[in-house]
């Protein structure tokens, strides 16, 4: 798997330096992020620790609005996939949480420096899968939230920039009788493709 | 009532009342416990033993020749305290086959810590008459698993005396019956010529029985049966009282089969005494097995010199009847064991055991002689007050149950919880009690028991050793099981029932309840915890057990010795559980039980 992912970064680099140099405006921004995600639910850090491992991508595209200020709309796909322990048998438990982001940014240019602020409405699927002994093999779902993103993107050309960015995001899953927080607080960083459709 | 012989003696119980203090002082307490029997009677066979395992004994009566009554029922009064209930139909046990049961001995055959039961049917020239073999569930329901005894039985049987034990050593119990003919009155005072008739259910291990033969003759009608390791060799031995040939015994050679020794052992060859039954038991303190036969309307008693028996001291028995049975318990808490005449007197041991009529007050010794043809007499603490009382069998009038009321704690009781079998009753385990500090010192012995089945006339006394003793003291015990291995109890202090194991149960168990949490699921779990007992060795695993009632062990799970915690999982939050965990070692034989409830 981080071969993997390892593969497609370098493959995403090559890419985008083949567009370097273009100093056409691209409206299309397309970015793939890796960080950390620490969920603020007290079961979750008991079972899967403080934080878990978040890959993003992202399709956004920019909408003149002012000079230097722009609105960008963004749809984000993020995936966490982490391995746990329950609390008191301590047999090993998976889970895998992929939620779509449609969010409203609000950019505002300082030459090579964006930075952004703006709220998103997140669609979020759940899974979590359970050793043999436990009375059920599985719990799936989803659930509506929300999440509220600043950052900034560096644009290293017309074509290739970096993106660094805080995401806050608020969720409460419910299966039966448990309530899961499944927000908290992400930190991601990544490289940033831009183009014109 | 009864002629009694000895005017004397008459004279005795009506001035008792004068010189109670320091006699025995025993309470007919038949009647307020429900405990007499039917108006048919019958009764010939007592068992007191714990069938539901509440920690109280029950009471079976095994019932033949009663008047009116083809298919005499036996009795299982269950003890609820404060009075006895006769369920033996509604368990599974009432055995009522033609013409009723003489011999019968619970045991634990299939080692799961429960008394099962065997019960024989006397042949009255109705068949079938065939023995019946009964397995309980653990609380005092019972199954009949006669069809697992191989080849089917397919003669009827004169059964009398039986005898329960681990005869063959391959750590479960074996079964033996006397008579195994089909022969209505085979009372002849005439020794028969040998026959070599298959009398021993041997115990597969597997819940079956071989139906064999293992060196014991039929060479005439035989009464009692006891079954003890008399030669001190490490195996149970038999004893069989006979009417016309003598009484004699049967010594093991250690793989369960038998050759006759009575003879060569000091035992009469005197023919035609009509003995009853055989009764061994230590008394003069000096660690090796005596015997009382009763019969013929005397009492002798033999002394175990060396391994040789002298006869050194002979009792008349009391009124028309020969005598059937007589049993050996420190009725007094004095150290040393006292004798009682099933329907007859008490007679208290000097020490060096020597009889002297002990006096008793009335009402509890006209109980006793006013039993009309008393046959067995078994000895149980059913009162849990750690004194022996004593249930008296009439086969022609109402049983008797005398309430022993000395009021002391100079007494300790041990309880085999589980044996070298796995099972429990530690038949064929035996007990020395030494004055503290002095271990193994003959001189300060102070109790030599072995724990048996049936014995005498068709008695079996509760699976527990009783030792009468001095307050003032504590004591080391030591405990031998059938392959000898050995375990040692120091510095038992009186007043208390000590309960023992082959294999110890495991120590701390602890039960807590806690919630094994997921994020999106949850199961409420209990978490066992227990710390390995450090007087066991090579352990090689733990089973868990779930216990629904009381003692009733439904398997869970086992987990290996390096696991000290299991995790019983989806529980209910607001049910209370109890669980047991054994310790089972590398023969794969399984220790004694420690429980815990979780509430």
């Amino acid at each position: 798997m981080r071969k993997a992912r390892t593969c497609f970064f370098i493959f995403f680099l090559f890419a985008a330096m083949l567009y370097a140099g273009n100093e056409e405006i691209k409206s299309s921004r397309l970015s793939v992020a890796g960080g950390a995600y620490f969920m603020q639910d007290e079961v979750f850090k008991e079972v899967y620790g403080d934080s878990a491992w978040v890959f993003y991508g992202e399709y956004s595209y920019r909408l003149p609005f002012l000079l230097n200020r722009h609105i960008e709309i963004g749809v984000e796909y993020r995936f966490l996939s982490d391995k746990g322990k329950l609390t008191v048998t301590k047999e090993e438990v998976d889970l895998a949480i992929s939620d779509f982001t449609l969010s409203l940014r609000y950019l505002f240019d300082l030459k090579r420096f964006i930075i952004f602020i703006g709220p998103g409405l997140d669609y979020i699927i759940y899974k979590e899968k359970y050793p043999p002994t436990f009375p059920v093999s599985s719990t799936k779902g989803s659930v509506l939230g929300f999440s509220f993103q600043g950052g900034c993107y560096y644009d290293f050309s017309s074509s290739l920039g970096a993106k660094v960015c805080v995401k806050y995001s608020h969720a409460q899953a419910e299966e039966g009788s448990v309530k899961a927080d499944l927000g908290g607080i992400g930190i991601k960083a990544g490289l940033v493709f831009r183009f014109n459709l | 009532m009864r002629i009694l012989k000895k005017p004397a003696l008459i004279l005795t119980f009506v001035l008792s009342p004068l010189f109670l203090s320091g006699s025995l002082h025993f309470t007919n307490v038949t009647q307020k416990n429900n405990v007499g029997g039917y108006s048919y009677f019958g009764a010939h066979g007592i068992c007191w033993v714990d069938v539901n395992n509440d920690g109280k004994l029950d009471l079976y009566i095994k019932n033949q020749d009663a008047k009116g009554v083809l298919n005499v029922e036996n009795i299982l009064y269950i003890n609820y305290g404060s009075i006895f209930s006769d369920e033996a139909f509604l368990r599974g046990v009432s055995d009522a086959y033609p013409t009723g049961t003489h011999g019968g001995v619970f045991a634990d055959l299939d080692n799961d810590k429960d008394f099962d039961l065997f019960s024989t049917t006397t042949y009255g020239n109705i068949s079938p008459s065939y023995n019946h073999i009964y397995e309980n569930d653990g609380t005092g329901y019972f199954q009949d698993i006669t069809d697992n005894i191989s080849p089917s039985q397919d003669i009827d049987t004169f059964s009398r005396g039986v005898a329960a034990a681990d005869f063959d050593g391959d750590g479960d119990i074996d079964l033996y019956f006397s008579n195994p003919l089909s022969e209505a009155k085979p009372f002849s005072t005439q020794p028969s010529p040998p026959k070599q008739l298959k009398n021993f259910y041997m115990n597969n291990g597997d819940g079956t029985f071989t139906w064999t033969y293992r060196g014991i003759e039929w060479i005439g009608f035989v009464q009692g049966v006891s079954a003890v390791d008399i030669d001190q060799d490490g195996d149970i031995d038999i004893a069989e009282a006979k009417w016309a040939p003598p009484s004699t015994i049967y010594l093991n050679d250690g793989n369960g089969y038998f050759h006759k020794a009575g003879g060569s052992l000091g035992l009469p060859l005197t023919i035609n005494v009509k003995d009853n039954g055989m009764s061994f038991a230590d008394l003069d303190n000096d660690g090796d097995l005596d015997f009382a036969v009763i019969g013929g309307h005397r009492i002798d008693i033999y002394k175990n010199n060396e391994g040789i028996f002298q006869k050194y001291n002979s009792m008349s028995t009391v009124g028309s009847n020969s005598g059937f049975h007589c049993c050996f318990g420190d009725f007094d808490h004095d150290g040393d064991l006292d004798l009682y005449e099933s329907g007859g007197y008490f007679y208290q041991n000097d020490g060096q055991g020597n009889f002297i009529y002990v006096s008793l007050n009335v009402s509890a010794l006209m109980a006793s002689l006013n039993t009309v043809d008393p046959r067995s007499s078994a000895l149980g603490d059913f009162d849990g007050d750690g004194d022996l009382d004593v249930y008296i069998a009439d086969r022609r009038g109402y049983n008797v149950l005398l309430r022993n009321d000395i009021d002391d704690s100079n007494w300790i009781q041990v309880e085999v919880l589980s044996d070298q079998t796995g099972g429990t009753g530690g038949i064929g385990t035996k007990l020395w009690l030494y004055e503290g500090g002095h271990l193994g010192e003959s001189g300060f012995l102070k109790g030599f028991r072995e724990i048996t089945g049936e014995y005498g006339y068709l008695a079996q006394d509760m699976p527990a050793a009783h030792f009468g003793v001095s307050q003032s003291s504590a004591y080391d015990l030591k405990i031998e099981f059938l392959n000898g291995e050995q375990r040692v109890i120091n510095s038992i202090v009186p007043g208390q029932k000590i309960q023992t194991a082959y294999i110890l149960p495991p120590i701390n168990l602890t039960g807590e309840r806690k919630v094994n949490r997921a994020l999106f699921y949850y199961e409420n779990v209990i978490q066992l915890t227990w710390n390995a007992n450090p007087d066991n060795e090579n352990i090689s695993k733990y089973r868990i057990y779930r216990v629904e009632q009381w003692r009733k062990l439904d398997y869970v799970d086992e987990v290996s010795a390096e696991n000290l915690v299991y995790h019983i999982r989806n529980t209910s939050s607001n049910t209370q559980y109890i669980f047991a965990v054994t310790a089972v070692d590398n023969n794969n034989i399984e220790g004694a039980p420690a429980y815990v409830t979780v509430e």
